[in-house]
C-alpha cells in the first residue's frame, strides 16, 4: 500500500530538501540570533553615536582615539561587566577612571607575543563583555572566523583599534579641536571629536564634546 | 627574698647583623648598619672600627664611614632566622624562653641533672648548636636571667661561663652601671637613672646594691627598685617556655639536587597539598606566603607572594614555578623571553623548597563577601590559565596611585597579586603640580624623546626661574618630520625629590597641540624633551 498519492512522488525529494534547508536555517538562526540582536549598554556620553547601544557579538573597528576605546569599554564596565584590554601598554588608567571604568573588573594584557594574540583575546572573550585590542600583526582568516563565531555565541563585543576585515561597524574618530589652550596660557579643557561611523553600508557622522555630561 | 631560677643562656653575638648579612648576601667584613627610625641599632665589626656606634643618627654614621651600607632593622626576619637555633636548643633541653632574637634561655637544673653536671650540659648544647651551622654561640649559667645574660656577654667566642650557685650577686657586683643600658631591658632602663647614678658616684652594681632599697625606690621609682633587685641578685623564679607554633611549613628537600623546573614542581606538589589540607582542616585561610629556594651553590632566594584571596594548592605551585623561572632566566638574556616552556632548566640545582604561610587567619573572619569580593570561579580560572600561557607578568590588573609623574600614578600588578590598599596608594594626599583638565588617554610607559624647536629651528630651553629661550613653534616627534605647534601652555614645574638629585628631577611640563590637532603632554629638564602622554 502506498503512503502518499503517486502524483506527489516526483516532487517528494525536492520538497524534503527544501524543508531540511529551511529547518537548518531556522536552527542556525536560533543559535546565533538571540545574542546577535541583543546589545550592550553604551556610556551616556556616547548616546548620540550609539543610540541603541553597542551590538553584542560583533567586531568594531575603531581608529583615531584611545578615549573612544575607553568610552566604549565604559558602558558595560559601569554596569558590572568584566572587560579586557589587549596590546595597549600605554593605556591611561586615570582616564579610564574618568570614564567610570571599574578597574577592579578590568584585565590588561599589555604586550602579548604576536603568536599569542588570539589566545589572549579568546580567553578574555570568555569572561569579558567588551574586549579592546590592538590589531594583531597577522591573523589567519580561519582564526578570525573562529574568534568571531566565539564572539557571537558569547555575546561579547570586540573593539579593534585598527583595521579589521569583517567589522560590523567602522568607527573613525577625528579630533576637530581643543578648548582651553592658548598661546602660552590656559590648559586643555575639552576635546571636540567627530565620529564617522560606517555601519551596514550606511555612514553617519556624530560630533561629540569630551568630557561631556558624564 | 625570692630565689632566682638557675638559667642556662645561649647567646649568638651580633645576631641582627649576621641575619642581615645572610639575607642580603653581604660579605662579613663590609661595614653594615641596621637602622630603625633614623637611629643605628646594630652595626658590624668593621663599621664599629670606623667609629660607627649604636644610637648614632644615620647621617652621622654615614659621615663617619662613607662606605657604610645602611639597611632597615627587621626584627621579624631575625626572629624567623633564629627559629632553627631555638629548635636546635629544644632538641637537647626543652622549654626554651626567648628573650630576643639571638638570646635564648633554658632552665639549667633539669639539664644538669639529665646530663650529669652543668659543664657537660653546656658542652653538649654548645656542640649541638654549632652543628646547626651557627658560627659563634656562647653559653653561660647563672642564677637569674639578668645575671646569666651579663655572664654570657663576658664569655669568649665559642666558650662558656658558669657562675657557681649563689655567686651571682658577687659576679654582678663587679659590673659597671652601663650594663643597664646595653642589655635586653635597655628600653626599660633608658630613662635618667643610669646617668644620675654615675653622677652620684655609683659606678658599679655592687655600690648600687649597697644602698638602702627603700631610698633607691623613693628616688628612682619602679625603675630604681628593679635595678636594685637585679643588682642584689634577685630575679624571676620561673621561665616562660615559648609557645611552639603549629608546624605550617611545606618543606621539600631534594636529594640529589634537581635542576628541572617541572620536576621540582611535581615533587613539591605533595607537600603543598598537605599544607593546604592542614590549613583547611584547621579552618584557616592564608593569603600571603613566603617561598624560599635553596640552591646547590648555597645561594638562597626568598620571596613573599601576596594574593587577594586565599591560596589554593594550584596557586601555590604556580608561585613556586614563577620563582624558579625567575631563577632560571636570571643569568640568561631575558629580553625575548616571554611565556614559559616545559623543559626549562636551572643552571643551579635546587636542594630545598620551603613554603611558609606568612599571614594566617581564621577562616570565619573571611566569610564570603567580607574578604574582598572574590571574583567568579570561572573568571579566576580563565585568567589564571591565560597567565599560565603568557607568564606571570603577562596579565595585569591596575589601579590609580599617588605621584607626580603620570606613569607613577598608574599602578600595575600581575593578576593574582594583591593591589595596594588605599593608604599605600596615597591618592588622597596633595600632589602639587598635578594636572588640571581631563586625564590623557595614552600614558607612555617609557617617555619618548622628542624635540621642541623655536621659529628659527633652534631648540627651546627652559632656564632658571622657568624662562623660555623662545616660543615653542615646531614639534619633532621622530626623525626630520616636524609639525607646527598651534597652541601651547607651560612651563608647569614638577618639583619632586629635589633633595635627592640636584638637576635631573627639576622637570617642567608643557601641553602642546600640533597641526594634526593632536594634544601632547611633554616634559623637559631644561634642554632635553620627552613626550609623557598623549590626549587622543
Amino acid at each position: 500500500m502506498l503512503l502518499c498519492p503517486p502524483e506527489s512522488l516526483p516532487a517528494g525529494p525536492a520538497v524534503a530538501v527544501a524543508d531540511l534547508q529551511s529547518l537548518i536555517q531556522r536552527r542556525e538562526a536560533a543559535v546565533s540570533t538571540p545574542k546577535d540582536t541583543s546589545s550592550l549598554p553604551a556610556h551616556p556620553g556616547l548616546a548620540a553615536a550609539f543610540p541603541t547601544g553597542l551590538r553584542a557579538g560583533v567586531v568594531y573597528s575603531l581608529t583615531g582615539s584611545t578615549s573612544m576605546a575607553m568610552a566604549m569599554l565604559a558602558g558595560p564596565s559601569r554596569n558590572g561587566s568584566w572587560c579586557g584590554v589587549v596590546g595597549l601598554p600605554d593605556l591611561g588608567v586615570e582616564a579610564a577612571v574618568d570614564w567610570q571604568v571599574r578597574l577592579d573588573r578590568l584585565i590588561l594584557v599589555p604586550a602579548p607575543p604576536p603568536l599569542r594574540w588570539i589566545t589572549a583575546v579568546a580567553a578574555l572573550v570568555e569572561i569579558a563583555d567588551v574586549v579592546v585590542a590592538a590589531p594583531p600583526s597577522r591573523l589567519s582568516d580561519g582564526d578570525a572566523a573562529r574568534l568571531m563565531a566565539r564572539l557571537r555565541t558569547r555575546g561579547a563585543t570586540l573593539v579593534v583599534t585598527g583595521p579589521w576585515k569583517r567589522a560590523a561597524a567602522v568607527v573613525r574618530a577625528t579630533t576637530t579641536g581643543w578648548d582651553g589652550l592658548g598661546q602660552g596660557h590656559g590648559c586643555l579643557v575639552r576635546q571636540h571629536l567627530r565620529l564617522d561611523i560606517t555601519e551596514r553600508h550606511l555612514q553617519r557622522s556624530v560630533s561629540l564634546t569630551l568630557p561631556g555630561d558624564r | 627574698m625570692r630565689f632566682p631560677v638557675r638559667v642556662l643562656m645561649v647567646w649568638c653575638p651580633g645576631w641582627p647583623i649576621r641575619t642581615a648579612q645572610l639575607a642580603q648576601g653581604q660579605p662579613v667584613d663590609e661595614p653594615l648598619a641596621l637602622v630603625s627610625k633614623g637611629i643605628v641599632v646594630a652595626c658590624s665589626e668593621s663599621a664599629l672600627s670606623e667609629g660607627v656606634t649604636i644610637g648614632l643618627r644615620v647621617r652621622q654614621a654615614q659621615h663617619r664611614c662613607p662606605d657604610l651600607t645602611v639597611l632597615p632593622h627587621d626584627p621579624d626576619q631575625e626572629a624567623r632566622v633564629f627559629e632553627p637555633v631555638l629548635r636546635a636548643i629544644e632538641d637537647r633541653v626543652p622549654g626554651v624562653h626567648l628573650l630576643q632574637p639571638g638570646l635564648a634561655a633554658v632552665r639549667a637544673s633539669g639539664a644538669s641533672r639529665f646530663y650529669g653536671g652543668e659543664q657537660i650540659a653546656v658542652d653538649v648544647l654548645l656542640e649541638h648548636v654549632h652543628a646547626q651551622g651557627v658560627a659563634d654561640a656562647r653559653i653561660s649559667v647563672a642564677d637569674g636571667l639578668f645575671a646569666a645574660e651579663q655572664a654570657a656577654y663576658t664569655a669568649l667566642p665559642g666558650e662558656s661561663v658558669i657562675v657557681p650557685v649563689g655567686e651571682s650577686a658577687r659576679f654582678l657586683a663587679g659590673l659597671s652601671i652601663d650594663v643597664f643600658e646595653a642589655g635586653v631591658d635597655a628600653a626599660f632602663f633608658s630613662g635618667r637613672m643610669p646617668g644620675l647614678l654615675r653622677k652620684l658616684g655609683i659606678r658599679d652594681l655592687g655600690a648600687l646594691a649597697a644602698l638602702p632599697r627603700a631610698q633607691v625606690h623613693n628616688r628612682f621609682g619602679v625603675t630604681g627598685l628593679r635595678a636594685h633587685q637585679l643588682a642584689s641578685g634577685e630575679d624571676v623564679p620561673t621561665l616562660v617556655a615559648r609557645a611552639v607554633p603549629r608546624e605550617l611549613i611545606a618543606r621539600t628537600v631534594f636529594e640529589p639536587s634537581c635542576d628541572q623546573v617541572e620536576n621540582v614542581i611535581a615533587l613539591c606538589s605533595k607537600e603543598i597539598e598537605q599544607l593546604v589540607g592542614t590549613l583547611v582542616d584547621s579552618a584557616l585561610v592564608c593569603n600571603e606566603i613566603r617561598c624560599r629556594v635553596h640552591a646547590d651553590s648555597g645561594a638562597m632566594q626568598e620571596r613573599v607572594w601576596r594574593h587577594p584571596w586565599q591560596f589554593t594548592a594550584a596557586d601555590l605551585l604556580d608561585r613556586i614555578r614563577w620563582q624558579l623561572q625567575d631563577l632560571a632566566i636570571q643569568g640568561l638574556d631575558k629580553l625575548d623571553h616571554r611565556g614559559w616552556s616545559d623543559d626549562e632548566c636551572l643552571s643551579d640545582g635546587v636542594t630545598l623548597v620551603e613554603v611558609t604561610p606568612e599571614s594566617v587567619d581564621a577562616a570565619a573572619h573571611h566569610a564570603e563577601g567580607l574578604w574582598g569580593d572574590r571574583p567568579d570561579e570561572h573568571v579566576v580560572r580563565t585568567v589564571t590559565q591565560l597567565q599560565h600561557q603568557l607568564g606571570y607578568d603577562g596579565v595585569l590588573t591596575c589601579t590609580v596611585g599617588g605621584g607626580r609623574l603620570l606613569n607613577e600614578r598608574r599602578i600595575l600588578r600581575p593578576w593574582g597579586d594583591a593591589l595596594p590598599d588605599a593608604r599605600e596608594r596615597r591618592t588622597e594626599q596633595p600632589w602639587p603640580g598635578s594636572l588640571p583638565g581631563p586625564a590623557p588617554a595614552a600614558v607612555f610607559t617609557q617617555a619618548r624623546v622628542i624635540e621642541v624647536l623655536a621659529e628659527a629651528g633652534e631648540p627651546v630651553t627652559v632656564g632658571s626661574r622657568d624662562a623660555l629661550s623662545g616660543t615653542p613653534t615646531w614639534l619633532c616627534l621622530s626623525g626630520t618630520h616636524r609639525s607646527r605647534i598651534t597652541a601651547w601652555a607651560g612651563p608647569w614645574p614638577v618639583r619632586q625629590r629635589w633633595w635627592r638629585t640636584a638637576k635631573q628631577q627639576q622637570l617642567s611640563r608643557f601641553q602642546l597641540i600640533d597641526e594634526q590637532t593632536q594634544a601632547w603632554l611633554v616634559l623637559t629638564d631644561g634642554s632635553q624633551w620627552w613626550a609623557e602622554a598623549r590626549y587622543d
